[in-house]
């Protein structure tokens, strides 16, 4: 390692290889330029205004919430990892709680990020705090994103804390010491404020009474897509977290977790996927003969404007839904990687899915007897902006891989070949 | 006006009857509408779907081709709903309301944040958002409305049955020692401005007002009935094809080709 | 004690954390919220004391009244007069953001000469006088056979008649009306009885309409739509326009074949057009034998009908013979015609040689309807100088050499002649209420100093008031409060003066009689005779210009007029009106030529193409362009951009019928 550079070398975990300081650099150069093309157009976006962006008056969401909704949902292995490790005492997954919370934070702090730029008003975000509406779903995903991302970043702390360098500090020591006695503690809000949030993120939908394709009946101050999203993203969490292991142990060509791991992220997302579908059919079932036609809208209509035909339906519950549940409930299948990542795939592309009809259909679909239907397309600023986030949650992902301990199995599942060279090909994300 | 009116101000129900066979689709409302509220001329950019019309008049046609085609024009604003109003429980800052003494679902563009979830919410598509600052030719800034404060990009819009009107009534009536206001004195801008007499306004709680008896007729209704949001615009018209497309409960029952 | 990175974190972790215990965080969150709702860019509100005051339009030949809301010298809205009969409170589209049009940015200010120098077109500005002097040379100069033309855009005001007194003071000096839509069956009339006639639109219980938007910018919009509820409307249109979809009774009607129609009624009614039996009219016109028969037998049990037959702004006038058929209609059924009114003298340019203008002097008044360049420009001599007195850039402004603007609307002094739907002759005063700007130079007064003749538009336009007071008839409505004063009770001239300055109107009282006057029978058989010449000559079809198009203008937005920018509302904003340059044809007719909404298209006639936007519209007969001759999106709010060729431009005039049908190609952009 006579390439790293002497700072470089004394920052990085003692007993993990890391790639040379250059080739890290030279990893980093692609998504540092995508970082700048993004923020230029979402620099564009707060000093011109959103007529950069191809949303209209009827299209009042785009782009940028469908995919808000998707990080947030797949963040949530964050903290549902959190809560089996915690509260459940499921001890394998220490393994992957590491990278858990800072791919929870990378998707939260992104979505934050874009949502700052899709509001109009950005400087009047703490309006929401100085005048609540208690009623509105939008407010309480304010608060319980605002606060879980406040947990995040206190459970992200010790992460870096127990950087070689850092603990050189004796304060930072004892207060990573610390902080580690009360992880429970905040596991336990996390977890209580990931669950009330996505399910507001459902409600959010949920509630538009004035919008029959999204609107359903529910129980007391909630519809059923609160609960809905929350089972859904506690499914799919687990798998996403199984799935990005797996992408960062292909790109670092190391072995990060133990196959029990993985099993156990694939078990547990197949069990809850399987209770997703069920109780998604069962909500789609009531959705279709009573809540729709109860408001005059037959719900047949909805899928008669071309191309968000029934086959959507039929994809977001069968092909991602109940395909990847049956693998990953299959325990024969699920112990073979394939099978486990590419369950682990379409169940991540089915809540991204399940996000898309209920953003952009649910906008694309006419309400009033003589709307047309319209459709939308993103404007190259709305795009950029959003790769900011991805290019963004890249770089601090890279970074904690390098310098924190992401996974703590790394260390002893790597020892067996202490002389290997290095890939030819690595694309290094080390 | 007598003393014992003086005690008591009662809450009105403002609402609205349109009568959609007198309306001939010239678009008085919209532009009297635009130059009442300081809504600025379009950007060179806006399109029917990026630009603000608090007052819409939209066409539609009975679906049948060449000679038997024909078109009938709705006008549709803010539909001030009575009940479930869509947008204002979703508002996470309390920037929409309802005001109590009027039934008039109020935006406060200095509160709004613009985060657009009203717009989703509403069915009837009736809010707009600043996507630009607003803007007009050099020396036209002279001719805006003092009542009216032009609104900033990045906020949203819509319809408030002419709130800068209903104040000049009430001081009006408070200068003459009234508690409530003279009708006469409140009308909002399209209904002053339409040249056919389309549209009545007036309180619909008041059974003695043009506007509540029309409601009333056999010929009224109101739009997406069945959603439960028991709007306070009220529609007529005796040409039973526009009655069948406009009242309908959904796009499903009018599909057009 | 040492200072090191870790003293330095310390220090930096600390700070941050004891900022959040000072005001200073707080105070910019709030400060910075504040600042958004304070944006130094967005234009403050206008203060002043409010005040109301009264003006009449001036933007068309409606002649309504107007009540502004001014803040100090600044009217910030116009509405209509409630308590005035002439319009019962309505202004249109055009009329209530009218205040908006001295700020218009396609507004000129000042003189200035437009040269075209090696393709390229040069501006350059100069003053009234040279503007003047330049003119004078070109008069000196002029060559034999060339004449000075007047182009009266608004027959029949004051202005008018001074216009025509000067017409003879310049040299080879001609006055002459633009085509005129409005008002051309009562004029018809007139010319061919010798009696004034005016209608009584408030008593008819039938009205026959032939393509006259009666309902979307035809006469005083306040009296027809007060008049609507009473009477019954059978329209006779080739599409489905506003006033067709509003009326009780839509009969289509190839297009240029309304004569046919007009032949089999006159025939049933008077049988002065012998064998135009409805199946023959059904032939030649596509309406219904029943559908002939059945508006005859209403017309027949009408007890006041009136046949209208005005054509629509943007689709030019019915030719003088298809005219006489719908003005002998009038007579041959009980009719809401009276005899009163004033003589309307026109003077229209097709009465020019072609290629004769040497000088053409364009009036800043607008008719309200959308004349096609070609119509006056094939009577322009080669290198034919245009001069263009309307402060706007659109209309004749395009093509002109010289401008020199006139005050905008509202900016000075200007008359009000009698509306085309008038039961009887009218006059009101339009008071300016903002100040104009200097440089603005009134065109009767322009053209008086290049006769050398000066003339001074309110001294005249008092000396016009004195008359009518020294007649003592009629009366006068005033628009504050709707009082009537008989003209017999103002004292002096000048109180009449004074009240018409205010705001109000002067009408004549309605005469007692009714219309007797006829046509004699050889006119009206030449009438019939040329009207059947004409329909057999029609129906001839270019192979290579397969369809017939029909141009459509909204009043008071096409030819000279400027609309506000507001009414981008209609235009841009929403899909309420199509803007100019859009065509539209039915759904077969798209189906046969590939062409789809919204798709940019080439339309071709003999007289060059245009690009156009695509509108399927199923209320177009097939085989139709229904064409829009009006403010594009780039031109009603956006800066000044001129060329590019427009609907207008390729309209082909015949004869004597301008452009009511012209044969054109579609083909996709």
């Amino acid at each position: 390692m006579a390439s790293q550079s002497t700072f470089d070398r004394h920052l990085i975990i003692r007993g993990l290889e890391r790639c040379s300081t250059p080739r890290f650099l030279l990893w980093l150069l692609p998504w540092v330029l995508l970082l700048a093309f993004g923020l230029y157009g979402a620099g564009l976006c707060l000093v011109r205004g959103l007529n950069q962006t191809n949303m209209d008056n009827r299209f009042a969401f785009g782009l940028w919430i469908f995919l808000d909704l998707t990080v947030i949902a797949l963040g949530a292995g964050a903290f549902f990892t959190g809560f089996l490790l915690y509260i459940l005492k499921k001890k394998e997954l220490k393994a992957v709680i590491n990278s858990a919370v800072v791919i929870g934070l990378v998707c939260y702090s992104g979505a934050v990020a874009v949502l700052a730029v899709d509001v109009g008003q950005p400087l009047r975000a703490w309006f929401t705090f100085w005048h609540p509406n208690t009623h509105s779903m939008l407010a309480e995903v304010t608060f319980c994103i605002t606060c879980y991302l406040t947990v995040l970043v206190i459970e992200y702390l010790p992460v870096i804390l127990r950087n070689r360098k850092l603990r050189q500090i004796p304060s930072f020591l004892l207060f990573e010491h610390e902080l580690h006695k009360l992880m429970y503690v905040f596991a336990g809000v996390g977890t209580f404020l990931s669950f009330f949030h996505q399910g507001s993120l459902g409600g959010l939908y949920g509630v538009l009474h004035g919008r029959p394709f999204a609107y359903r009946a529910g129980f007391a101050l909630w519809p059923s897509t609160f609960f809905l999203f929350i089972l859904s993203a506690a499914a799919v969490g687990p798998s996403f977290i199984a799935l990005s292991t797996w992408v960062v142990s292909k790109i670092s060509r190391k072995r990060l977790a133990r196959p029990e791991v993985y099993d156990l992220l694939g078990k547990v997302s197949g069990r809850l996927l399987i209770l997703y579908v069920l109780a998604k059919t069962v909500d789609t079932v009531i959705w279709i003969n009573a809540t729709s036609p109860d408001r005059g809208f037959p719900a047949a209509m909805f899928y008669s404007w071309k191309p968000f035909g029934t086959w959507l339906l039929f994809a977001e519950i069968a092909l991602f839904g109940l395909l990847p549940a049956l693998i990953l409930l299959d325990g024969k299948r699920r112990r073979r990687m394939p099978w486990l990542i590419s369950a682990a795939a379409l169940a991540s592309a089915g809540i991204a899915l399940n996000r898309f009809v209920m953003t952009i259909q649910t906008l694309a679909l006419p309400t009033l007897p003589f709307d047309r239907f319209l459709t939308y397309f993103p404007s190259w600023q709305e795009t950029a902006t959003f790769l900011a986030v991805v290019a963004f949650g890249v770089l601090v992902y890279s970074f904690s891989f390098r310098y924190a301990v992401l996974f703590p199995q790394e260390k002893e599942l790597n020892v067996a070949q202490p002389s290997q060279p290095e890939p030819e090909l690595v694309a290094v994300g080390d | 006006m007598s003393t014992t009116t003086a005690k008591n101000a009662k809450n009105a129900r403002y609402g609205m009857v349109i009568d959609l066979d007198r309306c001939n689709g010239c678009g008085a409302c919209m532009v009297a509408c635009a130059v009442e509220n300081n809504v600025p001329p379009a950007q060179a950019k806006a399109t029917a779907r990026t630009g603000i019309t608090w007052m819409r008049v939209e066409n539609v046609a009975n679906g049948a081709s060449f000679p038997e085609h024909r078109t009938a024009f709705i006008p549709i604003m803010c539909q001030q709903c009575g009940e479930e109003t869509p947008c204002v429980s979703v508002c996470p800052q309390q920037a929409v309301e309802v005001d109590p003494k009027t039934g008039i679902v109020d935006q406060m563009p200095q509160r709004c944040l613009g985060c657009r979830y009203c717009m989703a919410a509403c069915p009837y598509h009736a809010r707009y958002f600043n996507w630009w600052d607003p803007e007009w030719p050099a020396g036209m800034e002279k001719a805006l409305n003092p009542e009216v404060a032009p609104r900033m990009r990045g906020v949203v819009e819509k319809c408030n049955f002419c709130h800068g009107r209903y104040h000049a009534a009430k001081a009006k009536a408070a200068a003459a020692g009234r508690r409530d206001i003279d009708p006469a004195d409140y009308q909002p801008a399209c209904v002053e401005a339409c040249p056919t007499r389309a549209i009545v306004f007036g309180d619909l709680d008041d059974r003695s007002s043009q506007a509540a008896q029309l409601a009333k007729s056999p010929d009224a209704f109101r739009l997406l009935p069945k959603l439960g949001t028991e709007p306070k615009i009220y529609y007529l018209t005796r040409r039973p094809w526009v009655r069948e497309i406009a009242s309908a409960s959904s796009p499903a029952e009018v599909r057009r080709g | 004690m040492n200072f090191g990175r870790r003293t330095l974190l310390q220090f930096a972790g600390g700070s941050a954390a004891g900022a959040l215990f000072t005001p200073i965080p707080w105070r910019l969150l709030w400060d910075s919220a504040v600042w958004t709702q304070n944006w130094s860019w967005i234009p403050k509100l206008p203060r002043g004391e409010v005040t109301e005051k009264f003006s009449t339009c001036t933007l068309c030949p409606a002649a309504c009244p107007v009540k502004a809301r001014c803040v100090g010298n600044q009217p910030v809205s116009l509405t209509g007069v409630a308590a005035t009969a002439e319009s019962n409170g309505a202004l249109c589209p055009v009329g209530l953001a009218g205040h908006h049009l001295p700020y218009h940015p396609k507004r000129a200010v000042l003189p200035f000469r437009r040269r075209s120098v090696n393709g390229k077109v040069a501006v350059s500005p100069l003053s009234a006088d040279e503007a003047a002097a330049a003119i004078a040379e070109r008069l000196n100069a002029l060559p034999a056979g060339q004449s000075t033309v007047i182009l009266d855009e608004r027959p029949g005001r004051v202005t008018s008649r001074i216009y025509q007194t000067l017409a003879a003071k310049l040299p080879r000096g001609e006055y002459v009306t633009s085509p005129q839509t409005e008002g051309g069956t009562l004029a018809k009339l007139e010319s061919l009885t010798g009696t004034p006639a005016a209608m009584n639109m408030a008593g008819a219980d039938l009205v026959v309409s032939f393509g006259t938007p009666l309902l979307d910018g035809w006469g005083t919009p306040g009296r027809v739509f007060a008049a609507r509820d009473r009477f019954r409307l059978i329209q006779v249109e080739p599409l489905l326009s506003r006033t067709a979809a509003a009326a009780d009774l839509w009969i289509p009607v190839y297009p240029g074949t309304e004569a046919a129609l007009a032949l089999g009624l006159l025939n049933l009614l008077t049988g002065a057009a012998s064998g135009w039996t409805p199946e023959k009219v059904q032939s030649v016109s596509g309406v219904p034998a029943e559908s002939v028969a059945r508006i005859a037998a209403e017309l027949k049990a009408a007890k006041a009908a009136l046949v209208i037959a005005d054509g629509d702004p943007g689709g030019g006038a019915f030719s003088p013979d298809e005219q006489s058929l719908f003005a002998a209609l009038n007579l041959a059924v009980d009719s809401a015609v009276h005899p009163c009114g004033v003589p309307r003298v026109t003077r229209p340019i097709e009465a020019l040689p072609d290629a004769s203008i040497g000088v053409l002097l364009c009036d800043a008044a607008s008719s309200g309807a959308g004349t096609p360049w070609r119509v006056i420009a094939r009577k322009l001599a080669p290198a034919a100088m245009v001069v263009s007195l309307s402060p706007f850039l659109e209309g004749y402004g395009r093509h002109a050499e010289l401008i020199v603007p006139a005050p905008a609307y509202l900016e000075s002094l200007q008359e009000v002649p009698t509306a085309p739907d008038a039961p009887a002759a009218g006059f009101a005063l339009a008071p300016p209420l903002i100040p104009a700007r200097p440089g603005a130079t009134e065109p009767a007064e322009f053209i008086a100093r290049l006769a050398g003749e000066p003339v001074t538009l309110s001294v005249e336009l008092k000396k016009h008031v004195e008359a009518l007071h020294a007649t003592g008839k009629g009366e006068v409505v005033r628009y504050a409060g709707g009082e009537v004063t008989p003209v017999k009770d103002f004292k002096t001239s000048d109180e009449l003066w004074n009240a018409l300055n205010q705001g109000a109107c002067w009408r004549q009282g309605l005469p007692a009689g009714m219309y007797a006057s006829k046509p004699s029978a050889r006119l009206l058989q030449a009438a019939v005779q040329s009207a059947e010449r004409r329909l057999a000559a029609g129906g001839q079809t270019d192979p290579a210009r397969p369809l017939m198009l029909i141009t459509t203008a909204w009043r008071a937005t096409a030819g000279n007029a400027q609309v506000s920018p507001l009414l981008t509302k209609l235009y841009q904003e929403s899909e309420l009106r199509e803007p100019g340059n859009s065509a539209a044809i039915h759904p077969d007719t798209s189906q046969k030529l590939n062409l789809k909404h919204g798709g940019q298209a080439i339309l071709t006639t003999a007289c060059g193409s245009c690009p156009v936007a695509i509108v399927v519209d199923a209320g177009v007969m097939p085989g139709v362009v229904s064409a829009v001759i009006g403010p594009t999106v780039d031109s009603i709010g956006a800066a000044p951009r001129n060329g590019g060729s427009t609907i207008g431009d390729i309209c082909a005039p015949d004869g004597d019928a301008p452009w009511r049908v012209t044969s054109a190609q579609l083909r996709r952009a």
